[in-house]
């Protein structure tokens, strides 16, 4: 009888879960196939540590537990982090259409409205209705991402047969009639890409990005998180996370981390952290439990033996040197194992979870410069490559006409690189063209852009034109007049210009 | 619950049918048959006649009997289809007021709806005699390539004939219905329908829970058995001219028997090889004397004569397959509709170009009408699991600047749908833009058909590109269109819900064209062109960095001075796109563009 392996369940958006470093990282080594044993190894984690993100990942829904596949991996070269690249593709046991979640996004009125639908008629369109800027193709339809045609088409068809307005033919329909005609123009789309297989390939792409830009953030905003959370703040911490408390977060530039990452630069100096070491120190002679446990990585040593001593300050002495001693043992040992998973995953052009390996590892060996060097070398990487990610996810959104996504991803993009001013523009511009603009940001995005290339006397326009959207008069006719510094006849901004000094 | 009939309004025939108790069934006539002849006539007494008695007597009152209406319908007076017809027809066709068709019978003119009124209201009581109630609701089925004008005017003839048309559905599409219906099959379907009038091709699929998507539809709204019928005419009036020197066509009523006589002699060679035309006393010649015309129609002749015909069938098959991405060998099944496919040349075709014996199991004249009482029932009753997904025919879009075609809606495009696209000021200072509904695959947009206009105005002046205006197109369920334009700036919005009509003519549409050209849109969105204009000068700056050292070294061999010179030729054509601001060609020749750079980084490395 096999153990079960824990597999992930797809689409789960993992930016909305409170995940730390060490279960994201986990989770990018959870592919279907590897048992616990198999990801303890391949993360370096410990096994209580493995099991605990485990539990947590389950019960947050975004594994489950399932009997290993037709083809079980080896279980041996125990020597080797080789690890299978996160599978994608590997995901099955889908939500189902009807039931994709509790929480109504409609206003319950609205099942108020008499028409030709029962009650479960009008929930189920309601329900997908308010949902359909959230779902994806594979979602919408209720398939697996690795679906065949026969598939897709077998799940349009039955979705079909419900939601054409056909079934609805010369009934009242009220405000629900727009709302299947577009319920049915969506799963259409859907069909219609997945059955092209070069639109399919485009669509998985962008799927893919999404995916991955998602992936990292939380791997990279975790690790951040955790970074933060290093600090002890109370005594009342399990014992088993005190050999890691007792670590100083890595010094880390705050330029790109996203939200989290201010939070990092308030953290204890050396001074402060050696003091902590010893108070630790102290209570563990008070009589508590001194089990420093560290997982079974190095072998479990025996609680500290009553070794006797001539005078106490002796005995506190040598006990703070064993505890120490061990701490650094465990320290550097986990130290190579994060460094050799950063660098398998680097040669396997994994950066994110390279990055993600590195942070850890300079957690362990916080005045290692040459270790911080490569970790920020690591991370500059990994932020490219997000950067990247966002910029082409935006681009499709933005050429497929999603302003609202569009304008998210270009705001991300410009999280990432705070100077990029075309992101800047792009963004200003997208939020404009979505229905309910947040004046307010676009406004933020193209002074951004302004202030980047103060000479591109387009950003001058896009921000006037914002402020012009605004009904910002004064500043909508400040912005035109300074563009108009740079091209006098710039037709844009003499329209704009105009029109503010109208009003 | 209401009776829905189903009607397939055919060009040399028409049937009605009805789904009984779950069971789609086949109204007979009074007379017994199936079928109706898609005849109108009316008699020296003011008599109008229809069908059977109709066509008994086209003979002896040729130039007052109608026959293939259909071919007429929806088209506009100086179409050459109605030329055509003008030349052929024993009846006389004249221009009406709004450039439209009328049919002269008995000194009154009559429009195309009109006469195919008569057939439709000849079939309301066929069906009436058959129910023993009275019926109001049809479907009534057209070719797949009719285009909005010729379903609307199809429409306007059920409403004349007092039936509310509640669906138009195409010929081929019910075929596929009747064959698949109640047989819970998973299949990929061809449905070849060759009629009296027109040709079409469709491919549905057929799949669970009675749905019928169709895939792809293409076809010839003039191609069919009459002109197979018009072949054997030719090839007896020009026999006989050569060897008594009088042109039949001269004489309506001549034409009217040698029109029988061909369709039935084109009848009977699909069962035996050869046949005999016999049409005495035809014509009288010039001394008063009677002429007969005698000859012999072999299989060989008639399969000659029709080639060209058939194998432009088997060549809009092809193309078909290839807009639906299909292979032969993922069409499970064919099936075959229309009077023409008894013909076994027809069959032959067929059979050898999917490479699959067609399917028996339709009945080439019933199966249209039946799938029409299907898709009726299965709108009005909620019990009936069925559904069609159907497509639009043909593609919809505006004119813009330069008289180009912009197609929004793509052809074959699952209907309900909608479609947005953005599109700039085409000159300075342009207030105005004009937005042309047309439809239709031909690039040059005064080659497609204008299905409806609207204005919209109050936009800035500004430069031309400058201003982005919004183009929405909207198909709902029962097929209407409706076209909206919104200037993105000012949120100020225009729009129509297109009626077809059969107004204009191509003379007027290229007059209108010429009018509204400076106020056209442009099709190309700057920020696109941008894009594209960018990446293609960054790649043609690092091709002409990497010229002369790549020119140096491949220089000397044949091969090297031919890449060189496709090299620059490429290069030349981007700037060329470029500077025609042509998007479309620009994104095409950043291909060309990559391959080459990433050539001559390839022979720079290697040195």
């Amino acid at each position: 009888m096999s153990e079960k392996v824990p597999r992930r369940l797809a689409h789960v958006i993992l930016g909305q879960l409170k995940l730390d470093a060490k279960d994201g990282f986990l989770l990018t080594r959870i592919d279907g196939r590897a048992g616990r044993r198999e990801l303890a190894r391949d993360t370096g984690l410990p096994d209580f540590q493995v099991d605990s993100s485990l539990e947590k990942l389950e019960r947050l829904g975004v594994i489950e537990f399932v009997s290993p596949g037709a083809a079980p991996r080896e279980t041996a070269k125990p020597q080797t982090l080789t690890s299978p690249p996160p599978s994608a593709r590997d995901r099955t046991q889908l939500p189902q259409f009807g039931s994709l979640g509790v929480d109504a996004r409609y206003d319950p009125k609205e099942l108020e409205e008499e028409v030709d639908l029962s009650a479960e008629q009008k929930k189920r369109v309601l329900d997908i209705f308010y949902r359909l800027d959230d779902l994806d193709h594979f979602t919408l339809l209720g398939i697996a991402r690795d679906a065949d045609k026969k598939s897709v088409k077998r799940a349009y068809f039955e979705l079909a047969s419900v939601m054409h307005p056909d079934r609805y033919f010369k009934k009242n329909l009220g405000s629900f009639k727009p709302k299947v005609e577009a319920l049915f123009d969506r799963i259409t789309e859907a069909h219609d890409t997945l059955v092209d297989a070069s639109k399919r390939l485009a669509y998985g792409a962008y799927l893919d990005e999404v995916a991955t830009t998602m992936g990292m953030e939380a791997l990279l905003a975790r690790a951040v998180e955790e970074a933060q959370s290093f600090v002890p703040v109370s005594s009342s911490r399990p014992p088993g996370a005190a050999a890691s408390e007792a670590m100083p977060p890595p010094h880390r530039s705050p330029s790109n981390a996203g939200p989290s990452a201010r939070l990092v630069s308030t953290g204890p100096d050396a001074h402060e952290l050696q003091a902590r070491r010893e108070a630790l120190g102290k209570r563990l002679l008070g009589g508590k439990s001194a089990r420093a446990t560290t997982g079974n990585l190095s072998p479990p040593s025996q609680a500290p033996s009553p070794l006797r001593y001539s005078n106490s300050g002796e005995a506190v002495e040598a006990l703070r040197r064993r505890y120490e001693e061990r701490i650094e043992n465990v320290a550097s040992s986990q130290l190579q194992r994060y460094i050799k998973a950063g660098e398998e995953a680097l040669a396997k052009n994994d950066i994110v979870a390279a990055a993600s390996a590195f942070q850890i590892a300079t957690k362990f060996a916080p005045n290692d410069a040459g270790l911080a060097m490569r970790y920020q070398e690591v991370k500059n990487d990994a932020d490219t490559r997000l950067w990247e990610s966002y910029t082409k996810q935006a681009t499709y959104e933005e050429e497929n006409r999603h302003w609202p996504e569009a304008a998210r991803s270009w705001q991300k993009v410009c999280k990432l690189r705070v100077g990029d001013a075309n992101a800047n523009a792009h963004a200003a511009r997208c939020i404009l063209r979505a229905a309910d603009p947040n004046l307010h940001h676009a406004a933020e995005h193209a002074k951004c852009a302004v202030a980047c290339e103060p000479a591109e006397v387009d950003h001058h326009a896009t921000l006037a034109e914002v402020y012009l959207k605004a009904g910002l008069f004064v500043s909508a006719k400040k912005a035109a007049e300074t563009g108009l510094h740079l091209a006098p006849n710039h037709a844009v901004l003499l329209g704009i210009l105009k029109k503010a000094t109208k009003t | 619950m209401e009776k829905v009939i189903g009607i397939d309004l055919g060009t040399t025939n028409s049937c009605v049918a009805i789904v009984e108790n779950g069971t789609p069934v086949v109204i007979p006539n009074r007379g017994g048959y199936k079928t109706t002849p898609s005849m109108v006539a009316v008699t020296e007494a003011g008599k109008r006649l229809v069908g059977h008695i109709a066509k008994r007597q086209a003979i002896t009152n040729a130039e007052n009997t109608v026959y293939a209406a259909k071919r007429l319908i929806g088209r506009k007076w100086n179409s050459p289809q109605v030329k055509n017809a003008v030349a052929t027809s024993s009846y006389r066709i004249v221009e009406g007021p709004h450039n439209d068709v009328r049919i002269v019978l008995r000194e009154k003119d009559f429009s195309v709806p009109e006469i195919s009124a008569m057939v439709l209201q000849e079939m309301k009581v066929i069906a009436e005699d058959y129910l023993g109630e009275t019926v109001s609701k049809a479907v009534v089925t057209v070719p797949a390539y009719f285009n909005d004008n010729q379903r609307q005017a199809t429409k306007d003839a059920g409403e004349i004939a007092g039936l509310d048309v509640i669906r138009i559905i195409n010929e081929p599409t019910a075929a596929a219905l009747s064959y698949g219906f109640g047989r819970n099959i998973e299949k990929t379907v061809a449905v070849y329908d060759f009629g009296g009038g027109t040709f079409d091709i469709s491919v549905l699929e057929i799949g669970a829970h009675g749905v019928f998507k169709v895939i792809a539809t293409a076809g010839d709204t003039f191609l069919g058995g009459e002109d197979i019928d018009a072949r054997i005419i030719d090839w007896l009036v020009s026999g006989f001219q050569e060897e008594n020197g009088i042109d039949l066509r001269q004489d309506r009523m001549a034409l009217q028997r040698l029109k029988d006589a061909a369709e039935k002699a084109k009848c009977e060679l699909s069962s035996v090889r050869e046949t005999e035309v016999n049409l005495p006393f035809i014509i009288s010649s010039g001394r008063n004397e009677a002429l007969h015309l005698q000859r012999t129609l072999t299989r060989q002749t008639l399969e000659e004569l029709s080639d060209d015909l058939i194998e432009r069938t088997v060549e809009i098959c092809k193309q078909t397959l290839e807009d639906a991405k299909l292979t032969k060998s993922e069409i499970e099944e064919v099936v075959l509709v229309g009077g023409m496919t008894r013909m076994p040349k027809v069959q032959q075709s067929v059979q050898a170009f999917f490479e699959r014996e067609p399917s028996k199991g339709v009945h080439p004249d019933e199966v249209v009408a039946l799938g029409a009482a299907i898709q009726g029932a299965a709108l009005v009753d909620d019990k009936q699991e069925m559904v069609l997904l159907d497509v639009t025919p043909h593609a919809l879009g505006i004119m813009t600047f330069g008289s180009y075609f912009e197609e929004l809606i793509p052809q074959n495009t699952t209907v309900p749908t909608h479609r947005t696209k953005i599109f700039t000021t085409s000159r300075d200072n342009q207030t105005a833009v004009k937005i042309l509904v047309m439809q239709g695959e031909s690039q040059r947009a005064e080659e497609n058909e204008l299905l409806g206009e609207f204005i919209l105005t109050g936009l800035r002046r500004a430069p031309k590109g400058q201003i982005e205006v919004e183009v929405t197109f909207e198909i709902n369920a029962d097929g209407i269109v409706s076209v909206r334009a919104k200037d993105l700036e000012t949120c100020l919005e225009q729009s129509i819900q297109v009626t077809a009509t059969s107004g204009l003519t191509k003379e007027e549409i290229k007059a209108m064209m010429d009018n509204a050209k400076d106020d056209l849109v442009d099709r190309r969105t700057s920020e696109e062109f941008e894009g594209a204009k960018q990446e293609a000068e960054k790649l043609i700056a690092e091709i002409e960095k990497l010229f002369p050292q790549v020119q140096q070294i491949v220089a000397s061999s044949d091969f090297g001075r031919d890449a060189i010179e496709k090299a620059k030729a490429i290069v030349d054509k981007a700037r060329a796109a470029i500077d025609r601001r042509d998007v479309t060609s620009v994104k095409e020749q950043i291909e060309g563009l990559t391959r080459t750079h990433r050539m001559f980084k390839g022979v720079v490395a290697k040195t």
